[in-house]
């Protein structure tokens, strides 16, 4: 018969102590952290802090719409019944409120007395920190109906910037795409390229134009 | 002394008249929504003021237009032919020409019809600009013309059997959410009732499964017309490291408190701390074993060899 009785008990050492740090740090962790006592530690930003500004700011929605011009909108010669060509530029619009709603919002919209027609296409749009899904792609095909487009009109047409007030003849509801600003008082800014073609039956020689509106609005 | 060498210090730095930097090409119209109660049959004058920042005179134009809930639940759209409510307003002019820095005032006149339904009714000023004009191009090109326009939203709740029903919907959060995720929290509200819904305050509430620390998310304050919808979002900043959690949204609607909870969502830790609890797991078990060996090893040492009942002496 063994006895051990003897046997000297094995002394503790720091490392005997030691072994149970992890599990004492994640028993805490997994306490404190659903608490939100750890939170710095996942590393993640933080948005605390504020400033108290006191005065008198007018309310207003802004749109800028320097870095959109004649030159970037201006299109070649159209050859009746080539691919459509793209403007040389593109036209950026920048838009904020310091509103204290949610932002302001971007509308883009053809002209809705301009007819059924395609003409004009809407082949690049792109806003910051927003996503634009409602424009013809850069592959120029124009697509009968679609949305963010528009027919060419004579420029003796089109002289004034009010649209037309005649029943429009589809749904321009349908043909909006919207940007918008991340919040309170940020600026948005959103680019866009147009492309147009003639149709060699319907579009005689001269000049011609196709009407866009940006709207800015709060949200 | 000192005043006049102060004086000619601010007259040294202070830029001279009209010697202005950089311009922004600004139009502004003001104020962004005007929320008001009127009844049937009567009149409502309100004023917007429309500011040419830019540094070019030209002729603005100014329209009223209807308008609607967004179809993407992103707030108010206008309706390029609505002429609905927007048939009720008169604006004095519907173009005129302004200078730089000019602060024109609109006085607005709205005439609410006496058969109006309560509820709200939503019209937009809108003041427009023709950026990039047609001119004289005779020589056979094509042109976008492009008009730039500001609105002014004007909320007109007409009184009388006034409805209000909101209901909270789509709700959705990432289940499972590893370290590194952009989580999100996403709601849309549905305003079923006759007038405008105003959410003065949204939250999302993490609740922690001790059911008393809450996390609050703040979401933008919103409005949505009747019959529309609203998209809300917030991103969940400064998230625990690992544990499971119950949010729930939160909104104050015009008094009124809505509340609706989200599925389960389940932190899973970082890296370092899954090897963590893995040395927290395996170190003590590895320490046991070792303890064991060596006791084992203790026991093997002292056996007494002359003892024949031990049977690792057979």
């Amino acid at each position: 018969m063994h006895t051990i009785s003897s046997t000297p008990r094995p002394q503790r050492t720091p490392w005997h102590y030691a072994q149970w740090i992890p599990l004492v740090v994640v028993l805490a962790l997994a306490m404190g952290s659903p608490l939100g006592l750890f939170s710095s530690l996942a590393g993640a930003a933080s948005d605390s802090g504020s400033v108290q500004i006191n005065g008198d700011v007018d309310k207003d929605v802004q749109l800028d719409g320097s870095a959109c011009n004649a030159a970037d909108l201006t299109l070649p010669s159209l050859t009746a019944g080539d691919p459509m060509v793209p403007t040389p530029s593109d036209c950026a619009i920048t838009y904020s409120t310091n509103n204290s709603t949610a932002g302001a919002s971007l509308t883009v919209q053809e002209d809705p007395a301009g007819g059924a027609g395609d003409a004009m296409k809407c082949i690049a749009g792109g806003c910051a920190g927003d996503s634009l899904t409602d424009y013809a792609g850069a592959d120029y095909t124009v697509q009968t109906g679609s949305n963010f487009g528009a027919a060419l009109t004579s420029v003796s047409g089109a002289a004034a910037a009010l649209w037309s007030l005649s029943p429009q003849t589809y749904a321009v509801a349908g043909g909006i795409s919207a940007c918008t600003t991340a919040g309170t008082t940020a600026a948005g800014t959103c680019s866009f390229r147009f492309a147009a073609s003639a149709d060699p039956i319907a579009d005689q020689p001269g000049a011609y134009q196709a009407l866009v509106q940006f709207t800015a609005q709060a949200i | 002394m000192i005043a006049t060498l102060v004086g000619a210090i601010c007259l040294l730095t202070t830029p001279a008249f009209g010697a202005t930097d950089e311009r922004s090409e600004v139009l502004s119209i003001s104020p962004p929504r005007l929320i008001s109660a009127v009844d049937a049959g009567t009149e409502y004058r309100t004023t917007v003021i429309f500011r040419n920042l830019t540094d070019e005179t030209f002729t603005a134009y100014f329209d009223a237009r209807d308008l609607v809930p967004a179809e993407d639940g992103v707030g108010f759209a206008t309706l390029a032919n609505g002429r609905t409510v927007a048939g009720w307003a008169r604006l004095p002019f519907r173009s005129q020409l302004v200078r730089p820095d000019q602060r024109l005032e609109l006085p607005i006149r709205i005439r609410i019809p006496a058969d109006t339904p309560p509820g709200s009714h939503a019209l937009g000023i809108v003041a427009s600009r023709v950026i990039a004009e047609p001119g004289s191009n005779t020589d056979g090109e094509a042109r976008v013309t492009v008009s730039a326009s500001v609105v002014s939203q004007l909320v007109l709740t007409v009184s009388g059997g006034a409805r209000y029903d909101v209901a909270v919907g789509k709700l959705r959060a990432p289940r499972l959410v590893w370290p590194g995720d952009d989580v999100r929290f996403r709601a849309t509200v549905h305003n079923r009732g006759n007038v405008l819904a105003r959410i003065t305050q949204a939250r999302v509430g993490v609740g922690a499964f001790t059911g008393q620390a809450e996390r609050q998310l703040q979401i933008q304050d919103v409005d949505v017309l009747p019959a529309g919808k609203r998209r809300l979002e917030t991103r969940w900043q400064e998230r625990p490291l690992l544990g499971w959690f119950r949010p729930s949204v939160f909104l104050n609607v015009d008094g009124k408190q809505v509340r609706k909870e989200y599925p389960t969502v389940y932190v899973l830790p970082p890296w370092w701390l899954m090897a963590l609890i893995a040395a927290a797991l395996l170190l003590p078990v590895w320490g046991r074993v070792r303890r064991q060996r060596r006791f084992r090893r203790a026991v093997e040492e002292h056996a007494d060899p002359s003892d024949p009942s031990d049977p690792d002496q057979s």
